[in-house]
This record gives structure tokens, C-alpha cells and sequence, in this order.
């Protein structure tokens, strides 16, 4: 319990009269001290009086949405709050959280109305897993003049208790080709029933993973490689179009909202993720390993929008094709027009040949070079309206494949058959689907 | 709700003792001061500490004003600051509040009474102050430490 400003300012004043009054040692000085003593030790009593009428009336009522739920999982919590109040008095009720979580809001605590009842919902995320118990509330009280707070931890207040699974409960990756040396990462305490591989033992191995009917049958130390889930969050790709070109604001509405629920759900299962986003081959953001929910969605909000595109891809020379025809045809260039003479296609394989001579690497393809090769990655999921050159996706398709990652495109509404046969033909076998 | 009858009149029972004490001999121009400063504060439109404050600020002066030609009248001062006070904090807006108030009351008027008829008053006022002030520390800090041990949620 502790005095408000207008108690402090009682407590001054009473200061100086008592002064005066043993100074003076006037009768009246004497009283009017006493007075004011008299009036704070009244008011703080009748203040503990009325805390205590509105703490034994107090009941609790909380709930969550869900009871079980994944480490890192988001849940809503609503705390019903209610007592009998008394005129003057003001009531707040903060919702207290167990330890190791997060909520939003961070402290989520509201004002008592003037029926003595209050609810608080707020969003409530576990960081560790096991029982996680609500510990009850904190209550603070004031009134003109004195205000106290008390934590209400007891049974009634209590609970309820989420049972919260463990999530991030992952093998660190592997590097499969050196096997027959031993691993430079750790071994991880979780891993799978299933039986990777079987190889001899070496100096450093689990003992618990040798398998003995193997070592008994070969005469000498076998070890079982078990399989373990392996986490390796996805790179989302959000291609914005161009500014120049006229999108309907619906379909950009869906694909910010579909790349939304892909990072919340790729966050929620793989812990993180990576967001590239680009127009064309302009880069507008990159975010590595992301592991806030709220700063993606944040990033995408503020970015996601189409834009000027500051440098265009239209005079982008494909290496790849242009070495695959000049391999194709040998000396000559196999050119769509057959019937085109002999000169004409000496000359494109003249054109090819000087400019896979010069070292051209465009700054896109060393900027997703550089990001894939910072990232372990299984899967690139991409977004794009596919409008205008597309000559950057072909870039990300290639190195994707080059490098043997997934690559799953998704679009809005693609009607228009020759785009579509210039999608498939930029993206080769990678398989898209449709946002309906 | 403040009540502006409530607030006149605790002003006006100010005044009256004002005037009293100057008829029975008092310095009429300090009293005349005082009250003016009560008066001002009693209406001023500041925030509510601050009002608080001043109000008991000018009061005490307008009680020290008046009690040293009347003590009586300068006891009836006191009741009528603190009725002013309590008024202006919405104290008074319940019957609760008013039995607080008539309880402080009559023992401001019983602690008066000792302190006219005492012949060594500062012995006597330490006594008072300390017990009263003892009292109330005792009785906040113990239901204080039993509210905080029975909702801890501890087991014992």
C-alpha cells in the first residue's frame, strides 16, 4: 500500500505543522497536526477496509481456445474478471503469464468497469514445452488517496493449465556424402524408429545405436543410422509486379495474403523462415531465418504493393540456352526458323559463342546465388503474378534446379493460354498451382 | 458526484467560524487573508491532487488563523477543511462515506477536548499522534501481510 500524490502533499504539510507546533507550542498548532494525522490514518484504514471488500469478492473466470497446443503455437485467452465494487475506487486487473510465454499484448491487463466486471482476451504463445499453468492475476487498487496491488495466485485464480508439445524437436542437418567419417555436428538427443543406414563404427558414435546382431554376424562394430525429422524452413518468394502494368487489386489482395498464411505456417511447422522479395530483378527485401511472425507480416504489409521496376531483365542473355543450342546443333544453332539459311544461323552462333566469352554475370543472379547458397534449403515456394518479362523467375527456376531444391510456383488466375505456355516454358518442370 | 450544496456549505461553516473568531478578538486581517485563500481554493479548477492541496494548505492557515482567538471555532474550521476535502475527492457521495465522515468528526472533536483540557500538550500530543499513527500502520500492514499469504497460492 502506498499514498497518492494528495496523501504526500497531507503528509508535507502535517510535517510543517508538527514542526510549528513543538516550536510554538500553541494548542492550535498541536490540534491541526493531530488532525491531519488523524484524517491519513482514517483514510488509509478505510482504503484497506474497502481493498479488502473488493478482494474477497473478486472471481475469475479464464479460458483458452485450445488446451493442447505446439510450442511456439498461438492460443486465445479470455479472463473474466469480477467483484463488487465500491464508488471512488479504481480497479485494474492484469492477467499474469506463466513463465517462458509471450502474449498480445504484452501485458494484457484492463480497467474494472463500474458493474465491478472486466474481460481481458489476448493472444497467449508458449515458448517451452510441458504443463504451462496460468498463475493467477495481479490487482491494483487505488482510490484518491492510497493505492496497493495484490497477486491473487491462489487455486481460484489459477489455471487453466495448457499442455504444450514440444515443436523445434529437430535433427541439425546432415552432410549424407561424408558419411564414413564422423559427423562434425553433434548428435542430437532426438532422432527417429526408422534406420537410416548402417555403417561401422567409429571413434565418437553412441554406443546406444550399435547394433549388435550386425556386429556379431560381420565381427565388428556396426552402428545403426536412425532417420530424425530434419527442419529446414522454405524460402518464400514474392515476385510484386510492375508498376506499369494494370493488376487488379484483388489479385494482388490474395497473393499478400496467401504469401501471409505461407510464412505464418511455415514459421509455425519449421520454427522460421526466408522471405525474398523482389520485382523482377530488382531485390526490394530479404529476410533471413525469420523467426517473428509479426515482423514478416509487417515486412510483407509494407512492401508487398507493385512497383516502378528500376532495372528490367528484357535484354537478360539466358547462358544456359545459349549453351545448350550451341551443344545441341554442334557448329550450327538449331533456330525455330528452319528454313533460315545457313549464314544467318552462323552468325547467331557466332553472337552466342562472343557473349558466353565475356565473364556477363548479372547482379540478380549473383544476388540468388549468393542467397541460396547461404541457406540450406529443400523448398522455394514462389509467388508471382507472373505479369510482363519473366526472365528473373527463369534465373531463380534454374539455380533452384541446379542446385536441387523444390521449387513450387502459385499464382492468381492465369487464363490466357499463351502466357501459360510462357510460364511452363520459363519454370520447365516446375509445377504451379492456382490461388483460387 | 461533487455536490455544490455540500461544498457551499462547508464553506460558508469556514467563514462563519472566520467571523466568529474576529468577533471574539482575533487579528482581523489575517483571518480576512486566510479566508480568501480558502475561498480561492475551494473553487479553483486545478487538477485534482493539486486541489487537495491547496485546500488543505489554505485551510490549515485559516485554522491556525481562527483557532489562536477561538479554539473552538478553529476546531470547527478543521471539520469543515477536511468536509471540504473529502467532498471535493467524492468521498461524501455514499452513506458510508458520510458515517466516515461523522466519525472522524467526533473524534477530532473528542481529541479537541484533550487537547484544551491537557496541561503539558506536546507530551500528550505525541502520545495521541503516536498511537493514532501506531494504530493504523498496525492494522493496514497485518491485513496487508494476511491478504498477500492467503491469495499467494503457496501450499503450506
Amino acid at each position: 500500500m502506498g499514498p497518492e500524490r494528495s496523501t504526500q502533499g497531507i503528509w508535507v504539510i502535517t510535517t510543517f505543522l508538527g514542526a510549528a507546533a513543538i516550536l510554538a507550542g500553541d494548542p492550535t498548532f498541536f490540534f491541526a497536526t493531530f488532525s491531519l494525522v488523524l484524517l491519513s490514518a482514517a483514510l488509509a484504514m478505510r482504503f484497506r477496509f474497502r481493498m479488502h471488500r473488493i478482494v474477497t469478492s473478486a472471481r475469475v473466470t479464464r479460458s483458452s481456445d485450445r488446451k493442447v497446443l505446439q510450442q511456439g503455437g498461438i492460443t486465445t485467452v479470455t479472463t473474466g474478471f469480477s467483484c463488487s465494487p465500491d464508488p471512488g475506487m479504481i480497479i485494474r486487473v492484469r492477467d499474469l503469464l506463466p513463465p517462458a510465454s509471450l502474449s498480445d499484448p504484452a501485458n494484457p491487463s484492463a480497467v474494472v468497469a463500474a458493474d465491478g466486471s472486466a474481460t481481458l482476451r489476448y493472444s497467449f504463445t508458449p515458448l517451452i514445452a510441458g504443463s504451462s499453468c496460468f498463475p493467477g492475476i495481479a490487482l491494483t487498487i487505488s482510490d484518491a488517496f492510497f493505492s496497493g496491488s495484490l497477486v491473487m495466485g491462489s487455486d481460484p485464480f489459477r489455471g487453466p493449465e495448457l499442455d504444450v508439445h514440444p515443436h523445434a524437436a529437430y535433427e541439425r542437418f546432415h552432410i549424407r556424402k561424408d558419411y564414413g567419417t564422423q559427423e562434425k555436428d553433434a548428435h542430437s538427443i532426438f532422432h527417429g524408429y526408422g534406420i537410416r543406414s548402417i555403417r561401422e563404427y567409429i571413434a565418437g558414435d553412441d554406443l546406444r545405436s550399435i547394433d549388435w546382431k550386425m556386429t556379431a554376424k560381420h565381427d565388428k562394430m556396426i552402428i545403426r543410422e536412425y532417420t530424425a525429422v530434419e527442419n529446414l524452413p522454405p524460402l518464400i518468394v514474392l515476385d510484386l509486379p510492375d508498376r506499369s502494368f494494370l493488376v487488379p487489386e484483388e489479385h494482388m489482395a490474395k497473393l499478400i495474403n496467401e504469401v501471409a498464411g505461407e510464412t505464418v505456417t511455415a514459421i509455425r511447422n519449421c520454427g522460421s523462415v526466408s522471405l525474398f522479395l523482389i520485382s523482377g530483378i530488382n531485390v526490394i527485401d530479404i529476410i533471413l531465418e525469420e523467426t517473428d511472425v509479426q515482423r514478416c507480416i509487417t515486412a510483407i504489409r509494407t512492401s508487398a504493393h507493385p512497383r516502378f521496376r528500376l532495372n528490367h531483365a528484357y535484354r537478360w542473355k539466358d547462358r544456359a540456352s545459349m549453351r545448350g543450342s550451341i551443344r545441341k546443333s554442334g557448329d550450327g544453332v538449331s533456330f525455330q526458323k528452319k528454313d533460315e539459311s545457313g549464314p544467318f544461323l552462323t552468325k547467331i552462333a557466332q553472337i552466342y559463342r562472343r557473349s558466353l566469352a565475356s565473364p556477363y554475370v548479372p547482379a540478380f543472379s549473383t544476388q540468388v546465388n549468393r542467397l541460396l547458397s547461404s541457406l540450406k534449403l529443400e523448398e522455394i515456394v514462389l509467388y508471382s503474378l507472373f505479369e510482363g518479362d519473366l526472365s528473373h523467375i527463369g534465373e531463380i527456376s534454374h539455380q533452384a534446379q541446379a542446385r536441387r531444391i523444390r521449387l513450387r510456383s502459385k499464382t492468381v488466375a492465369v487464363q490466357d493460354g499463351e502466357k501459360i505456355f510462357l510460364i511452363k516454358k520459363t519454370l520447365r518442370k516446375v509445377t504451379m498451382e492456382i490461388i483460387p | 458526484m461533487k455536490n455544490p450544496f455540500v461544498r457551499g456549505l462547508a464553506v460558508m461553516i469556514g467563514g462563519a467560524s472566520a467571523f466568529f473568531s474576529v468577533y471574539q478578538g482575533g487579528s482581523w486581517s489575517i483571518v480576512l487573508i486566510a479566508l480568501v485563500f480558502f475561498f480561492l481554493a475551494a473553487f479553483i479548477r486545478a487538477e485534482s491532487d493539486d486541489t487537495t492541496i491547496f485546500i488543505i494548505a489554505s485551510g490549515e492557515v485559516l485554522v491556525i488563523a481562527v483557532g489562536a482567538a477561538s479554539f473552538w471555532a478553529g476546531v470547527i474550521a478543521q471539520c469543515s477543511v477536511i468536509g471540504l476535502v473529502l467532498e471535493d475527492r467524492e468521498c461524501l457521495a455514499d452513506s458510508r462515506g458520510r458515517s466516515f465522515f461523522a466519525l472522524y468528526c467526533i473524534v477530532t472533536f473528542t481529541g479537541a477536548f484533550i487537547f484544551d483540557l491537557a496541561n503539558q500538550v506536546l507530551l500528550l500530543f505525541l502520545a495521541v499522534t503516536a498511537v493514532v499513527a501506531g494504530a493504523a500502520i498496525i492494522f493496514a500492514g497485518v491485513q496487508e501481510i494476511q491478504e498477500r499469504r492467503m491469495y499467494s497460492g503457496v501450499k503450506k
